[in-house]
């Protein structure tokens, strides 16, 4: 369904020319529920963007490209001709609503006006409320409010970005509870682009780690979880508090995150890798399969 | 050290017809010395406003604060100031980059305190070695709060609170904003300096897995209310509200609850 | 410091505003060292030549007492320069700290300190300017006083705006929890976070004071001839147009034009970045 091949996307900006995206490979079929799990500049917002076409001009396309149903489109905004059934939703729900147009007039620009009824049913939402502007409703129910608009659109795959940071944990809960039923109940696919580790753990199918603009694991959920192969991915998993018993216990990444408008080694997490070996700095270490549906992206991974 | 009795806060009713807010409704506990407490709550459980009325930022309208057996209610925040407890309860904030000056240094926010708090006037000393003792490179001094990282600025803020030499640190989602790596890095400079320096702790955050890693004992507030107290690991795994229950169940869980041994702060 | 890191970023990317902060730059130099360069006398008066059109002797011809335009331009600048600077420094110290304490300790502060503001307000500014030139009697110094105190209220609300804006936030908490006092805060955590926008409003009325005083000496308040001042030769100069000697108010103007513009351009540039930066 929406598969991306070798992207690489480089941004000219005033600090010089970012490397955000390398030769990322991503594929999702009809039906999934895949996780995208990155800390901050790993690059999975932009590849988010995107997928959905949202990215400004000053991105540029090095190589590589998106194809959708064997057709390929267009990351950049203004260069997306083709409309495909893709829809985002995004954090801060309530910075993402039109502040002075009630919420049913949005679903109506988007949906109809026949079908805002049952579009606000679908989430789990009071029609009364559609006369209600975003500043009255809360965090939650502004998120399922662009849930809704998102639906509107009859994806086949919807892309959450960050769709519950800054949220309460019990509306957190409830909101992915949306998301999952929403996804089994349409067959629609979902991307979940998150860095809480453990929220994709918890509701996703398959999980694609990022470092620094490159895909590093592929992997199902329960094999990444216990047995990831890539350092960095391990090292991840070992810094989330539920995987230490105590705060001494606690595994931390080291080194920083490498500038990307900087000069950058061919494998990017090298420079904070205790497994570097002099081949790593050879060239890129490509995303190999090393067992079935798992693919690591290391000259050296973990056994 | 610290006792705390019937606090409540109410702000006043703003504009035509609002009704007054009970932000923190009735809320009592206690924390000895050299001990860690956790608050746990989502938003409007009255955490933050219970940890700034106890840093003495703001007033209770109810309630008594004993501090090492002394009534600090009774000062107000502005006498507050000048009073040598003020060294003796400093506060970590939120690291969003917005508690620090933007026009000052990480240097001048840490000498801050030496200046104001100690009266010192040789400040080079002691600003290095609060730098070195939460592992801020003695470079990233000059460099304003744009030009750091999340983390940086984390460490310059815990730095500027441990100046004073205090007893008690407030913290008040000291992580929030943080990625998970670099949050770990932090909580483990924050346990480690606990035991280092003798320090109590009283840790306000949403995230009921960092409260479990740093405290010994816990509180779950909602709307202002105190709803389960105890030991971390007994109201982590037993919650007897059908709201703690709600919450722990709520936390998206790598493994079973089971299987994760309940920290131990020490 | 952040503010000239802005300013260098901003001044390489805008041509425009980078070309008229030079132009700025000449003019000053033009006040600072002109009458010092300039070839003529401004007050030597020449009737044999007066109302010559410009030849190379005289650039910008000469006036009706042959006076030489172009010096009496040239000491003009400094005079102008000097009134602008100085109303607008008066303007900013008064101001700064009215908004500053309106906008920090807000309640009866506040109140007494915007009736204040919207009193000036409510008059229109340049015929407050006059009232008071006229009242006070004409002098370089009540010009300045005048143009300062119409230019406070602008001053004073960015400056309240500022600050209010501020007031809660985290880092004004943290300054308290390090020991600081109001006072303390308001001078050194709050105060430096206006400065970006003073540096705009500052450009921007030191325009408006030039005219200002133009103005007022065009109609015969404030600075007296024969003293070269750019309000005053445009007035001279007016009555001649019709009789064809157009150089005579032309050049003034021109300078007084060019001047304010630049000042204007500079303060929407500024401006442009400094609200760039605030919305990083």
């Amino acid at each position: 369904m929406l598969i991306i091949e070798d992207l690489t996307i480089h941004f000219s900006t005033r600090r010089g020319l970012v490397q955000a995206l390398d030769r990322v490979n991503l594929e999702i079929a009809p039906g999934e529920v895949v996780g995208l799990v990155g800390e901050s500049g790993s690059g999975k917002s932009v590849l988010s963007y995107a997928i959905s076409g949202l990215l400004d001009a000053a991105a540029q396309v090095v190589s590589g490209r998106i194809q959708w149903y064997g057709k390929t489109i267009e990351p950049v905004r203004e260069r997306r001709a083709t409309r495909v059934a893709i829809a985002q939703i995004f954090q801060n729900p309530r910075g993402s609503l039109n502040p002075i147009r009630s919420v049913g007039r949005q679903l109506a620009d988007v949906a109809g006006r026949s079908r805002v009824k049952s579009l606000m049913e679908s989430v789990h939402l009071d029609p009364v409320k559609a006369a209600q502007y975003p500043f009255e409703l809360s965090g939650g129910q502004c998120q399922r409010i662009s849930i809704a608009l998102a639906l509107g659109c009859e994806p086949e795959l919807l892309i959450a970005d960050e769709p519950t940071t800054g949220l309460d944990v019990t509306t957190e809960a409830a909101v992915m509870a949306l998301i999952d039923e929403l996804s089994a109940s349409r067959r629609m696919s979902t991307l979940l682009v998150t860095h809480n580790l453990a929220l994709a753990a918890v509701h996703c199918d398959r999980i694609l780690v990022m470092h620094a603009g490159q895909i590093v694991e592929n992997a199902p959920v329960e094999i990444l979880t216990q047995t990831p192969r890539h350092p960095y991915a391990s090292r991840l998993l070992a810094a989330t508090p539920q995987h230490s018993a105590t705060a001494a216990d606690l595994q931390t990444v080291p080194g920083n995150l490498p500038d990307l408008a900087g000069p950058l080694p061919p494998c990017r997490f090298a420079t904070r890798c205790d497994r570097r070996q002099p081949d790593c700095d050879l060239t890129t270490p490509p995303l190999v399969t090393i067992a079935p549906n798992h693919l690591v992206a290391c000259r050296h991974p973990l056994c | 050290m610290l006792s705390v009795s019937g606090i409540s806060k109410t702000f006043g009713s703003r504009g035509w017809g609002a009704k007054p807010v009970k932000a923190v409704d009735d809320v009592s506990f206690e924390l000895g010395g050299g001990q860690s407490l956790g608050i746990v709550g989502e938003s409007g459980s009255g955490k933050s406003t219970l940890a700034r009325v106890i840093s003495r930022l703001i007033d209770p309208s109810a309630g008594t604060i004993l501090f090492e057996g002394k009534d600090i209610t009774s000062i107000t925040p502005a006498h507050f100031v000048r009073r040598p407890e003020r060294r003796s309860i400093q506060y970590v904030f939120q690291d969003a980059g917005d508690n620090l000056t933007p026009h000052l240094t990480a240097f001048d926010a840490i000498a801050d305190p030496l200046r104001r708090l100690l009266g010192l006037k040789d400040v080079k000393a002691p600003v290095e070695a609060l730098a070195a003792s939460v592992a801020l490179g003695k470079s990233l001094l000059d460099r304003y709060p744009h030009q750091l990282s999340g983390g940086q600025k984390a460490r310059v803020g815990i730095a500027r609170a441990l100046a004073s030499k205090p007893r008690l640190l407030i913290l008040d989602e000291p992580t929030a904003a943080l990625d998970v790596s670099v949050q770990a890095a932090v909580l483990k400079l924050l346990h480690g300096l606990r035991s280092e320096l003798g320090l109590s702790y009283l840790l306000i955050t949403h995230d009921v897995e960092v409260v479990r890693l740093m405290c010994e004992r816990v509180i779950v507030m909602r709307q202002g209310r105190i709803v389960e107290e105890g030991a971390t690991a007994d109201v982590l795994a037993a919650p007897k509200t059908d709201y703690g229950r709600t919450l722990m169940a709520s936390v998206p869980r790598l493994k079973p609850i089971s299987t994760v041994t309940p920290g131990l702060a020490t | 410091m952040a503010l000239t890191a802005t300013l260098q970023f901003g001044l390489r990317r805008d041509v425009l505003t980078s070309t008229v902060l030079a132009f700025i730059v000449i003019i000053c130099v033009v006040a600072v060292f002109g009458p010092f360069l300039a070839g003529h006398d401004p007050l030597a008066t020449d009737p044999a030549n007066a109302l010559r059109p410009p030849t190379w002797v005289n650039p910008c011809g000469t006036d009706q007492v042959g006076r030489d335009i172009c010096t009496r331009i040239i000491f003009a600048t400094r005079l102008d320069l000097f009134i602008s600077i100085g109303s607008v420094l008066i303007a900013l110290i008064f101001g700064s700290l009215i908004g500053a304490f309106a906008g920090f300790f807000g309640g009866p502060v506040d109140r007494l300190a915007m009736w204040l503001v919207d009193t000036i307000m409510a008059f229109p500014l340049f015929l407050l300017a006059m009232a008071i030139v006229a009242a006070l009697g004409n002098s370089l110094a009540n010009i300045i006083y005048a143009t300062a105190l119409v230019n406070i209220p602008f001053y004073a609300r960015t400056v309240r705006a500022e600050i209010a804006q501020r007031r809660e936030a985290g880092f004004v908490d943290a300054a308290r929890i390090s020991g600081n006092g109001p006072f303390r805060i308001l001078a050194r955590h709050l105060f430096p976070t206006t400065i970006p926008q003073l540096v705009v409003q500052m450009t921007l009325t030191m325009g408006w004071a030039i005219l200002n005083a133009a103005s007022l000496s065009f109609i015969g308040l404030g600075i007296r001839p024969p003293t070269p001042e750019w309000g005053i030769m445009v007035a001279e100069g007016a009555s001649f147009i019709v009789t064809g000697e157009w150089w005579v108010a032309l050049f003034p103007g021109l300078a007084l034009v060019a001047v304010v513009l630049s000042l204007n351009l500079l303060g929407d540039g500024l401006r442009d970045m400094v609200d760039a930066r605030d919305r990083r």
